[in-house]
């Protein structure tokens, strides 16, 4: 293995932005920014609790501002999931970027959570059933 | 009574090393001659086995190694003193060239020269002026009108010089060093011949109880003063090396001899050097025409010692001793004022002595700690004191310093995870300010980020089957080294998920179709990792989706086998302590669970 060599040694200062609009019954979350560890997934995993306690059990992500995510981002993406299921909602993504998307390919999270090109379609297909 | 004995507890370690240091000094006649043997002892000891294994008894080998050994330092003395006079003895001839650099250096020409006339020109007059004139004092002292009393006439007292004087004066200079050497002598053949029995009556006087601590100390400091003047010797004897061949280059006269000068010389730290440089210089600045020569001479010698001094000793000595730099200097002054120059020669043997009398005694710790080079701090602490003190940029670079030369798991398991717990263990006591644990989570989240971000998840067909579920087991520490092991799982083709806290991760788990093909690995930093950890995999069990379970029990020792089993059975799990092992475990499943294809060719790691 390499030896540790930080590549910079700045001050990460993370964050994302969150956006929640209602389109029909289902709740559209928009999400911008990098999902890593830390203040983002606990912005993002914090953002889907509230709607759940809202009663909002639809729930649209759409992820084309998140260029990437690393595991705990995925984790909290799972959890979010998994929280919405128990809840008796659903949850599904949209406009997922390549980078993320290879991530959930691996870990196989693509096969489990539903994920749309656009978020029309995402709206769609949760607000037809 | 508390209180009754804390003035004792304070003041015995004062006293203690005020009591020392007056027999040291007071005692220094004795103890000089003792010390020298010591270190002769331990210089000549495997000399004196060689002579026995060769069947020789060890009284006439003991004696006969002491008279190689003195005669070498004769021969050697007298090389040097003969060179040393005839060097003297043709100096008068070169006087002139001399006089003329002294001249030049005093010229008026000169800046340097024209401000040292001045000020010798205003010295004297300043001297002419308060004091009487010849004439003056010529004059008989003249009694004033008042009754002032009569100044006291000056007296000198002159010895007169008579051949018993002589003899005295001369037998008191020749005399003193000869028996302190005779002393020496005696000394080092006793130890030498005697050396067990003097080991014994040690460990004796130690006590039975000690006897192993006693043994492992006389052991180490026996090995570190030796190893400690083989490598001075060596070190000075490339000194003395360059020194010869770089004089012999400069067209200096007898450059063997400074260079031997310059081998024996060394032996006395800081100062040495610098008499066996001056000696070259002084004779060279006779000898030679102009500057350039003479300070030649300065340059080589001074760039050597810069070298010697500041990259070779600190690497061997650093190793070889145990001793800090600071250390030596400390010691150096330390032996000269209680010893005189004698002790600029023993200082360092003896705080090595010192050093390893702190090692191996629990009251004396203190010295092996002030005097000592090994790190009083572990690495871990140093970076969480940096993270203590809101200084990100520090204890970055400490980090990056300090994992300089290992794996990245490895300064992440020794350094990052036992400060993580060394915060929690202070959160939970409530040593640990909010805004400072935040400022730790903060920075090792955004270290273990950058990490992250710094590769790419291996793409689809370099993955591996065993998908592995990182779970903290109860909070924001747990998390960060949660994701940490995810990290270098991805690294090795593992697919991992780090989860955040969860009230039910086996719930988490089966909403997520874990099945027996996937891994769950719980994270619990210290304190209370057994209890948090036990919790998760009960969770998981419960709800039946019946992952393999790996417990990281972060920086847990793992020396007692009982115990981790203990934890195993508890846990239902395979119980690990680092991250490493974490990472092997996983590999370990998968490779067990990995199809054998039927040509029985194992599929590329």
């Amino acid at each position: 293995m390499a030896p540790l060599v930080l590549r910079s040694q700045r001050v990460l200062t993370v964050s994302i932005s969150t956006e929640v609009h209602q389109d029909g019954a289902v709740s559209v979350l928009s999400v911008e920014g990098k999902l890593v560890m830390g203040a983002p997934s606990n912005a993002f995993r914090a953002t889907v609790e509230d709607l759940l306690k809202a009663g909002n059990q639809r729930i649209v992500v759409n992820f084309r501002g998140v260029p990437y995510a690393d595991s705990a981002g995925i984790g909290a993406l799972a959890y979010n999931f998994s929280n919405t299921k128990a809840a008796g909602g659903r949850l599904a993504l949209a406009e997922v970027q390549p980078a993320v998307l290879d991530v959930m390919d691996v870990t196989r999270l693509s096969d489990l959570i539903p994920m749309f090109e656009t978020e029309k379609e995402a709206v769609k297909s949760l607000g037809a059933n | 009574m508390a209180r009754d004995n804390a003035p004792a507890v304070t003041v015995s370690p004062v006293l203690g090393l005020v009591v020392a240091i007056a027999i040291l000094y007071f005692a220094r006649a004795l103890l000089i001659p003792v010390a020298f043997a010591l270190l002769l002892a331990f210089l000549l000891t495997p000399m004196v086995k060689r002579l026995e294994s060769w069947k020789i008894p060890r009284a006439p080998a003991s004696v006969l190694v002491l008279v190689a050994a003195s005669a070498l330092v004769c021969v050697g003395g007298y090389f040097v003193t003969s060179q040393l006079i005839s060097i003297a003895g043709n100096l008068p001839q070169f006087s002139g060239r001399l006089n003329a650099k002294i001249d030049a250096l005093r010229g008026r020409s000169s800046g340097l020269g024209q401000v040292i006339s001045e000020v010798e020109d205003i010295g004297r007059e300043v001297t002419e002026k308060t004091s009487p004139s010849p004439a003056e004092q010529a004059k008989p002292p003249q009694r004033s009108a008042a009754s002032s009393p009569p100044e006291p006439l000056r007296v000198e007292l002159v010895e007169s010089h008579n051949v018993i004087q002589a003899i005295r004066d001369y037998s008191g200079m020749v005399l003193r060093p000869l028996g302190t050497a005779g002393l020496i002598a005696v000394f080092t053949v006793f130890m030498l011949i005697d050396r067990e029995n003097l080991r014994y009556r040690v460990l004796r006087l130690m006590g039975q109880q000690k006897l192993q601590a006693t043994t492992m100390a006389m052991d180490d400091a026996g090995q570190r003063v030796s190893r400690y003047v083989l490598m001075q010797f060596c070190v000075n004897a490339a000194f003395g090396t360059v020194i010869a061949l770089g004089l012999y280059f400069l067209g200096v006269p007898s450059p063997l001899l400074w260079g031997v000068l310059g081998l024996f010389l060394r032996f006395a730290p800081y100062i040495g050097p610098v008499i066996a440089g001056f000696l070259p210089f002084a004779v060279t600045l006779a000898v030679t025409d102009g500057w350039r020569t003479p300070l030649l001479v300065v340059a080589l010698f001074s760039i050597t010692e810069i070298i010697i001094a500041n990259f070779i000793e600190p690497m061997l000595y650093g190793i070889h001793t145990g001793l800090s730099a600071v250390a030596v200097l400390v010691s150096a002054v330390f032996w000269t004022v209680v010893w005189g120059p004698v002790g600029l020669v023993l200082a360092t043997p003896m705080t090595v002595c010192l050093t390893v009398l702190g090692r191996h005694t629990p009251q004396l710790e203190f010295l092996n700690i002030i005097l000592g080079d090994e790190p009083v701090l572990t690495p871990a602490t140093i970076f969480y004191q940096r993270l203590l003190a809101l200084d990100q940029q520090d204890a970055l670079n400490v980090l990056e310093n300090l994992g300089k030369d290992k794996p990245l798991i490895e300064v992440v398991d020794e350094i990052v995870v036992p400060a993580l717990a060394m915060a929690e263990r202070d959160r939970h006591t409530g040593q640990l300010e909010p805004r400072r644990e935040d400022f730790v989570v903060e920075t090792v989240n955004e270290f273990v980020t950058e990490l992250a971000e710094s590769e790419s998840m291996p793409v689809a067909s370099q993955v591996r089957q065993t998908r592995v579920f990182c779970i903290p087991a109860h909070d924001a520490a747990d998390e960060i080294v949660a994701a940490m092991c995810a990290h270098f799982l991805t690294r090795e083709g593992f697919p991992a998920i780090t989860f955040p806290v969860s009230d039910s991760p086996g719930e988490l788990i089966q909403n997520l179709g874990g099945g027996p093909d996937d891994v769950v690995c719980i994270s619990a930093v210290p304190p209370f990792s057994g209890g948090n950890a036990r919790k998760v995999s009960r969770s998981i069990q419960e709800h039946g989706s019946a992952p393999r379970i790996i417990a990281g029990m972060w920086t847990h020792d793992s020396s007692s086998p009982a115990h981790v089993e203990r934890l195993t059975k508890a846990l239902n799990a395979t119980v690990v302590s680092s991250l490493a092992q974490a990472v092997a475990e996983v590999r370990a499943i998968d490779q067990a669970a990995e199809p054998v294809p039927e040509d029985g060719a194992s599929r590329a790691t």
